[in-house]
């Protein structure tokens, strides 16, 4: 498989303050890729690098052969933040169609209808923000961030402030529309600081420790796709969450 | 309640014998304003129209000083000691100036009224305006959006809720502005009547006078909290 985006020894800092160093490693296309750790690793920091949103100071970021600004500025990216930031004078139809109309294509609304469907928010169209619970927010920001047909899609702890029965079902979600054939999203980096979600959603798993952020462990996850719940309770999963929590303990 | 507050006032005054002409009866009031209610809208109107022209002239300013100091720090450092400068300044120690500026006429009254409905908008339209969250920012940034297109599509609305309280505060300061520059120099308005009253110890044409007036800062209230409704339709009281 061809690789995605490669980080090359990539480190940021202000001044004297190292927030990352020497994070290297690779996500290839079709690839699940989590990064955790601790808060203050400097998890969202390289998010926003990776997606151009910010600088680094050494190393180097290839995004299928180009730089992330390059990558950035050509659509590669969908984004998807810890909180849905969904404008609230826009209702769901309006918000999906935000980004289709900031590069002037205010009239495909088509796109934008099927994504809702996809997310399985066809029924919620004209419904405000502020009129649906957190996890259907969540899944607006979802078809938006689909709506430019990404390639990689970033998200920074998307489900982290939901509870847990909401957090598990997009978890499932998020990992069917990823293989549904209409989302053209090939790889997902993905921010938490969940370890079972980390384990169930991802191929590969980048921990990092912190201050400065460095990569301490890249695990490779082996658990067959399309994923189950059922996986939660096999040998393979609880030996990779104790594995990793461990880790974590020595950060 | 306020029926039963005006008829123990006028209780008071009627078994008190209290002199007419340091507090009048709300019945000697009322019918005095009944009878003189052209002459009273009138004036009512002129000063409305003195607040309304300030107010519009005031905001418009306002608010684009404020994209300006969100756009640029030091715009906002090198203006903001002017504009704390002008707020802390009394209206009515900054009045006659204004009258000698720009004339005994309306001109005076527009300034006065527009110089305290200025500083509520400007302050709350440059935090309204900052106060988008980060994220938000880096979703249109992400989606490569020019700063047009983030102050048309994020900013602008968002500050609304800010902005809609300012003005309901800056509509009724307007009135007051309005009514200090017409007590300087006038001969029409509601605040000319309430000082030719004083003079010749109407009382009673006074308090018409002051009622009109506070019925036109509330008219004027009421007029922009319809329209806050109608534009912050998102925001839930």
């Amino acid at each position: 498989m061809n690789t995605a985006v490669s980080l090359d020894h990539v480190g940021k800092q202000f001044a004297d303050l190292h927030v990352l160093q020497d994070i290297t490693f690779d996500v290839k296309e079709g690839e699940f890729v989590s990064i955790i750790g601790p808060s203050g690793c400097g998890k969202t920091t390289l998010l926003k690098i990776i997606g151009g949103l910010s600088d680094f100071s050494t190393g180097a970021i290839t995004v299928k052969n180009k730089t992330a600004k390059m990558a950035q500025q050509q659509r590669e990216f969908g984004f998807v933040f810890q909180s849905p930031v969904l404008l609230p004078w826009r209702d769901v139809m309006a918000n999906t169609m935000l980004s289709l109309e900031l590069v002037g294509d205010h009239e495909n609304t088509e796109t934008a209808n099927d994504l809702l469907k996809l997310v399985g928010l066809e029924k919620f169209k004209n419904f405000y923000p502020s009129e649906l619970s957190g996890g259907m927010q969540q899944r607006v920001s979802i078809a938006r961030a689909l709506s430019l047909e990404p390639s990689i899609l970033l998200m920074d702890e998307p489900f982290g402030s939901l509870d847990e029965i909401s957090r598990d079902r997009l978890n499932s979600e998020l990992l069917r529309i990823w293989k549904e054939e209409k989302s053209a999203i090939s790889s997902i980096i993905f921010v938490t600081h969940s370890v079972p979600e980390s384990v169930f959603m991802s191929d590969k798993i980048v921990v990092l420790s912190p201050r400065p952020g460095k990569v301490r462990q890249v695990i490779e996850v082996n658990l067959a796709r399309p994923r189950t719940t059922d996986m939660k309770y096999s040998e393979e999963y609880l030996r990779l969450v104790k594995w990793i929590r461990e880790i974590l303990k020595e950060c | 309640m306020f029926i039963g507050v005006l008829s123990f006032w006028e209780f008071i005054i009627f078994a008190t014998q209290y002199p007419e002409y340091l507090v009048p009866r709300p019945s000697v009031v009322f019918s005095e304003l009944a009878a003189n209610i052209t002459p009273l809208v009138y004036h009512t109107g002129i000063t409305l129209f003195e607040a309304v022209i300030g107010f519009a002239i005031a905001n418009t300013v306002a608010f684009f000083i404020a994209v300006l100091f969100v756009h640029s720090q030091k715009i906002e450092s090198g203006l903001k000691p002017f504009v704390l400068a002008l707020q802390t300044t009394p209206i009515i120690a900054m009045a006659p100036l204004l009258v000698l500026w720009f004339g005994t006429d309306i001109g005076s009254k527009i300034a006065a009224a527009a110089v305290v409905s200025f500083f509520p908008t400007i302050v709350s339209a440059t935090k309204g305006l900052k106060s988008v969250e980060d994220d938000a920012l880096n979703l249109f940034k992400s989606l490569s959006a020019s700063t047009w297109q983030i102050f048309v599509k994020l900013r602008l609305p968002h500050s609304l809720p800010y902005l809609f309280p300012a003005l309901k505060t800056s509509a009724a300061l307007s009135v007051v502005g309005a009514i200090v520059g017409e007590f300087v120099g006038a001969n029409k308005g509601i605040g000319y009547i309430i000082l030719v009253s004083t003079y010749h110890m109407e009382t009673v044409k006074m308090f018409t006078g002051i009622i009109m007036s506070a019925a036109a800062g509330m008219l004027f209230f009421g007029i922009v909290r319809l329209i806050e409704k109608r534009v912050v339709f998102w925001q839930k009281s």
